[in-house]
């Protein structure tokens, strides 16, 4: 009998620990999940949400956050829609890997906006999706960000997992819940950093200081610095082989001058990515930031009311080429001016790429993004 | 052992030469330069030369690229860019940010913002111009060319 005893309670612990790993197996994902050829990238750091295990947010921007969020991971089996955030967030428009989501409604992605996009994607229709997002667009702050590994992100195949912040503390935080592509519910640990990227939900923390900036700036006639702040050269290959290293940038100017009575040269600037990786994958031109400004003469009375910008891809060899560019002649002090009036030619070799150019007036907006499919660079004042 | 000597040594010379073009440049032009010579064409199509003239610019080579101009007894603060593609007429060009500019004297350099350059030997640089406006006497001079020597 002793002895039954004692097999029974060996069999009772084996079962309970067996179940016990089974548990622990089901909560604790540290793998990849692959569906239809994508992967989904779940930290491992994550385990399944279950109810009993969080006390749930019933803060309504929370809960307006969180059908966001779940909205958005369901747009992520959308290759385009991956793409855009990527994208976006690294434009690191104010520093970080953050997309201010007022300021990206109407952005286009393929033919429709990335609003439209997104709530088309809901699961309950499109009534539902447009509930939900003019809801959660409510909150001015809302952020999407990528905050880290975003350099490791292949999203022409991966989905990380969308995580929500909006309403939470982030002293107190300890797992942040988070949504796949499916609608599956996860909990991520808030204090270990994952090991894949994750897209998450939360409150822009720059904005105000965003805010303040703008208020300092102007249009372009302020006197504030005019100056390249971010670049990106999509598709570095094109314009520059990847046995050539880094892109060897510069940014020219041309604009009309009322003392010569015609167009000058207003200024080249050299730029030069850190690395290839840079150039490709966008960054924040920090010296330039700081420090550099392509011209200082702020549309007064003696200039034009715009210059023309171009930037050209250096190598340094073949014969001397001109580029003939047109700004409007004239000043805005004698309303007698003409629209591309005044014809500069500007010099480049022939080996050299001629990239992205435009005209841009005082009233420009800034910041904007200019460029092409070879280069795309954020102009602000 | 003579061999990896000479095959380090190789291999040091080879990185040294690797620096890229405008990394050189900016080195060679960290320094102080005296304005040597100024010869321009003024508003009377008269050539004009100016010899001996104690104006200083001086490149710092740092991160920032800033410099300064001493010239008339005052200091111009600057920040430079230097390209280093050579056009068919030997110059290369470059960009000068004078705040400033409106009240620079005559013999100091800085009154456009692009400027053709090219070095003659290793402690002489000429910058070109084919046009400036001189704020003081309210004309436009023409050819302007600086040299400058390193000090």
């Amino acid at each position: 009998m002793k002895k039954s005893l004692k097999l029974l309670s060996i069999l009772s612990l084996s079962l309970l620990g067996l179940y016990s790993c089974k548990d622990e197996a089901e909560n604790s994902l540290n793998f990849n999940s692959k569906t239809q050829n994508e992967e989904i990238l779940i930290p491992s750091t994550a385990k399944i949400f279950n109810s009993s295990s969080l006390r749930e947010n019933t803060n309504q921007s929370y809960l307006d956050a969180e059908e966001f969020a779940k909205l958005l991971a369901s747009s992520l089996n959308d290759k385009e829609v991956r793409k855009f955030l990527k994208n976006e967030a690294n434009k690191k428009t104010d520093g970080d890997f953050d997309i201010l989501v007022s300021q990206v409604l109407n952005a286009k992605i393929g033919i429709q906006s990335f609003s439209e996009k997104i709530k088309n994607n809901s699961t309950n229709g499109l009534i539902k999706g447009n509930e939900i997002f003019n809801n959660a667009i409510k909150n001015p702050k809302l952020n999407i960000s990528i905050p880290i590994l975003i350099e490791k992100w292949d999203d022409t195949k991966q989905q990380p997992l969308v995580a929500v912040t909006v309403g939470t503390s982030e002293k107190k935080v300890k797992f942040l819940k988070a949504f796949d592509s499916k609608g599956k519910a996860y909990l991520i640990d808030a204090n270990i950093e994952p090991n894949v990227p994750v897209i998450v939900i939360g409150n822009n923390e720059r904005m105000n200081y965003q805010n303040d900036i703008k208020k300092a700036k102007n249009i372009r006639t302020s006197g504030n610095y005019e100056k390249v702040t971010w670049l990106q050269c999509p598709n570095l290959n094109q314009i520059e082989g990847w046995f050539n290293g880094s892109p060897e940038l510069r940014f020219e100017g041309v604009v009309y001058n009322d003392n010569f009575s015609g167009p000058v040269q207003a200024f080249k600037n050299m730029e030069y990515p850190p690395h290839r990786h840079n150039a490709s994958n966008g960054y924040t031109l920090a010296s330039w930031t700081q420090i550099q400004n392509l011209f200082i003469w702020h549309f007064d009375n003696n200039h034009g009311p715009d210059y023309y910008i171009q930037v050209f891809e250096i190598d340094d060899d073949g014969t001397t080429e001109t580029l003939s560019v047109n700004v409007t002649s004239g000043t805005k002090k004698d309303n007698n001016t003409q629209a591309g009036g005044a014809t500069f030619g500007m010099s480049y070799t022939a080996e050299d790429k001629i990239l992205k150019g435009e005209l841009i007036h005082y009233t420009h907006p800034t910041p904007s993004t200019i460029g092409d499919g070879s280069i795309q660079f954020i102009l602000e004042n | 052992m003579k061999n990896s000597k000479s095959f380090l040594l190789g291999i040091i010379i080879l990185v040294a030469s690797c620096k890229p073009e405008h990394i050189k440049i900016n080195e060679h032009l960290d320094g102080t330069w005296n304005l040597q010579k100024l010869e321009y064409v003024d508003g009377m199509e008269k050539k004009v030369s100016v010899a001996n003239s104690t104006t200083t610019i001086t490149f710092i080579n740092t991160r920032e690229l800033k410099g300064i101009q001493k010239g008339n007894a005052k200091n111009y603060d600057f920040r430079y860019n230097f390209g280093y593609e050579t056009y068919d007429n030997g110059y290369a060009d470059c960009n000068l940010d004078i705040l400033e500019r409106n009240s620079l004297p005559i013999d100091a350099i800085g009154r456009v913002q692009v400027y053709w350059y090219k070095f003659i030997n290793k402690n002489t640089i000429e910058f070109y111009i084919d046009k400036e406006y001189d704020f003081s006497s309210k004309q436009i001079i023409k050819n302007v060319k600086y040299t400058f020597v390193k000090i």
